[in-house]
């Protein structure tokens, strides 16, 4: 039985009179949805946090949470609990409506980007809403979180919250333009901004994904490693996690914060971190297929498909944050426009000559 | 039904969004009730079967122009934060006006004309290219790049010289 | 009660008509162009809607591209508006329109 068989049923159990019950029936879908959604990126952050001190640990050559629960499995609880608890204090300058409204418009587009993903193969109802602008759905949502940060920023009435605000800002929608040219790349070879079709564009076998075809002369490579850096970026990661420089640059736009709202500007990067794999591996990975034709990817296996090329992408981000150095603010923005930028453009265009030129 | 929800809804917010962006008096919550009436535009486009606009309007007005906007509004304020209170002046004067162009636009132009549907149809030869396009994203495009392709690439130019023109202008003081 | 165009076409001009009161009240040049940004919007609201509820042929999208257009030319008015506003501020220390009066001797 599918959700929205449940769905209805459960609308008509309820005794809805007969000209409402389709909207109910949309009304409820929704709410579920929702529910799922918010449950996936709070279990997900749950355990990629878990992941990430103990893979970060590795790296530096320690051992990372270890006394909560069976090998700290529990430590992230732990910490949210205490997060939880602890005093919600609001700066005697901050503007109180938008300081706490800003983590909530920070951490709204980490969850609806979920909507267009498809955790597996959308014919076994893996995905939320196949939307027909999928792919500029996400570059849309995803763009408002500058909103929140420069919100965050302003609100809390401090200096050093304000510059990193204009920071990270500027950093973000600085990055905002190469990832658009970095997404019309597999979006020109699919003709279309569906996410499936992008999916399906794609062929049976591992060399013939977006990020590995070489019958574009590894311009869709290219883009691909322009699309990663470019995320990299927007989400704060190693190595632009300015925000995060609190020794250097008093942090950033949220240095005022603390708590459970401090959490949620947290949840959100470690929820953007998923997301952002999970968009990398629909676009340039082959979304939910199996490497090889003859390996099974149907119904439940395309779920585990993609949840094992995003793990690799996740894994491979943490691997970043733990081997490379900070880079200065005039660095990222010259990385961005001078580098970024005309490598992207040289990526569309000449994906976008051969596709004309080829019959 | 749907859609009668979904209109009275947004434009509630349109509305009430838009009132806020023109009395308030703390400019940076001008600027995020401005956000709010952009995406409410974005929803009556998804409505009116533009999802592509709504796309855009919400990268482009909301991810773009609302961000620069509240960066003037920071960079305009001293950054210790004392805030610009804004007033408003000529009110009666600025009401009426508004008021009386409303009352005009109402009664004249929605009551008292009647639009003819459009005469433009597939057999037009511009508009043949659409014969068989799959979605109204297509649609969009292919128009773009056909009938429109001089306004389009006019656009193209304009944006890029508004680039320079805003880098000039604003590194003009060094 | 369906939506006809005429609740989209009064839609956009109570949201036009709110953004001349901002334009025509407002003496702060940033709070002036953001009434500037409303009346913009009211009319994409118009073309989007006519161009639904005229034209027969939903592959005919027209007014999709016009406001497609006006959005691009807003975003284009808000980078080289708001620099303006920002130099002027930078030079005279003014950010009221009505202030900024040296080209008047």
């Amino acid at each position: 039985m599918t959700l929205t068989e449940l769905c209805q049923s459960v609308v008509q159990w309820l005794g809805v009179p007969a000209e409402y019950r389709d909207a109910a029936t949309l009304i409820l879908l929704a709410l579920v949805d929702a529910f799922i959604l918010f449950n996936f990126v709070m279990l997900s952050v749950l355990v990629l946090i878990y992941v990430f001190r103990k893979l970060i640990g590795f790296i530096q050559a320690r051992l990372g949470p270890r006394y909560t629960g069976p090998r700290g499995i529990l430590q992230t609880v732990a910490d949210a609990l205490k997060l939880l608890t602890k005093e919600d204090i609001i700066p005697l300058a901050a503007d109180k409506v938008t300081f706490n409204l800003a983590p909530l418009i920070v951490f709204l587009p980490a969850l609806l980007v979920y909507v267009v993903i498809p955790f597996g193969d959308p014919k076994s109802g893996l995905q939320v809403r196949d939307l027909n602008i999928g792919i500029l759905y996400i570059a849309a949502i995803t763009s408002i979180t500058v909103i929140g940060i420069v919100t965050a920023g302003w609100a809390s009435g401090n200096k050093w919250a304000v510059l990193g605000a204009m920071r990270s800002g500027a950093q973000l929608l600085s990055y905002e333009v190469p990832m658009t040219l970095a997404f019309l790349v597999p979006v020109l070879l699919a003709g279309s901004l569906r996410l499936s079709d992008i999916v399906n564009s794609q062929g049976e076998w591992f060399w013939q994904w977006n990020a590995f075809r070489l019958d574009y002369l590894g311009l869709t490579f290219i883009a691909f490693l322009v699309y990663f850096i470019c995320a990299l970026a927007e989400t704060n990661q190693t190595p632009f996690d300015l925000p995060e420089a609190e020794s250097e640059l008093v942090a950033g736009y949220h240095v005022e914060y603390s708590g459970m709202k401090f959490a949620i500007f947290f949840l959100a990067e470690f929820g953007n971190t998923v997301a952002i794999s999970a968009i990398a591996t629909h676009l340039f990975l082959g979304g939910w297929k199996a490497p090889a034709p003859f390996l099974p990817d149907t119904g439940w296996w395309s779920l585990f498909w993609f949840f094992a090329k995003v793990s690799l992408l996740v894994f491979l981000i943490i691997w970043i944050r733990g081997t490379y150095p900070r880079v200065r603010i005039d660095q990222v923005m010259e990385l961005g426009w001078k580098f970024l930028l005309p490598v992207g453009l040289l990526c569309v265009t000449g994906v976008g000559l051969l596709v004309a030129v080829r019959p | 039904m749907g859609e009668a929800i979904a209109f009275w809804i947004l434009s509630v917010l349109i509305v009430v969004a838009a009132l806020g962006v023109v009395t308030l008096r703390n400019l940076f919550h001008c600027a995020l009730c401005l956000g709010l009436v952009l995406f409410g535009v974005a929803g009556i486009f998804v409505l009116n079967g533009a999802e592509f606009l709504a796309g855009v309007q919400v990268l482009i007005y909301v991810g773009a122009t609302l961000v620069i906007i509240l960066f003037a509004v920071m960079l305009s304020e001293n950054i210790t934060g004392e805030r610009i209170r804004v007033v408003s002046y000529n009110r009666p004067l600025g009401l009426l006006a508004a008021l009386g162009f409303l009352g005009v636009v109402l009664f004249l132009a929605i009551s008292q004309v009647s639009f003819p549907p459009h005469t433009s149809s597939l057999k037009d030869p511009s508009l043949q290219v659409l014969t068989d396009v799959p979605n109204n994203i297509a649609a969009f495009g292919t128009l773009l790049l056909t009938k429109f392709i001089v306004p389009f690439e006019f656009a193209s130019i304009f944006l890029l010289v508004a680039m320079i023109g805003a880098i000039v202008v604003a590194r003009m003081a060094e | 009660m369906s939506i006809t165009l005429t609740h989209y076409l009064v839609l956009s001009a109570i949201l036009f008509a709110i953004g001349v009161y901002g334009v025509l009240t407002r003496r702060n040049a940033i709070a002036l162009l953001m009434g500037v940004e409303l009346m913009l919007n009211a009319v994409n609201i118009n073309l989007v809607a006519m161009n639904r509820f005229l034209q027969p042929d939903w592959r005919i999208v027209t007014g999709q591209i016009f406001a497609g257009f006006i959005i691009v030319l807003a975003a284009a008015e808000a980078a080289v508006g708001f620099a303006l506003v920002i130099a002027i501020y930078r030079n005279l220390d003014r950010i009221n329109v009505d202030e900024v009066n040296i080209l008047k001797w």
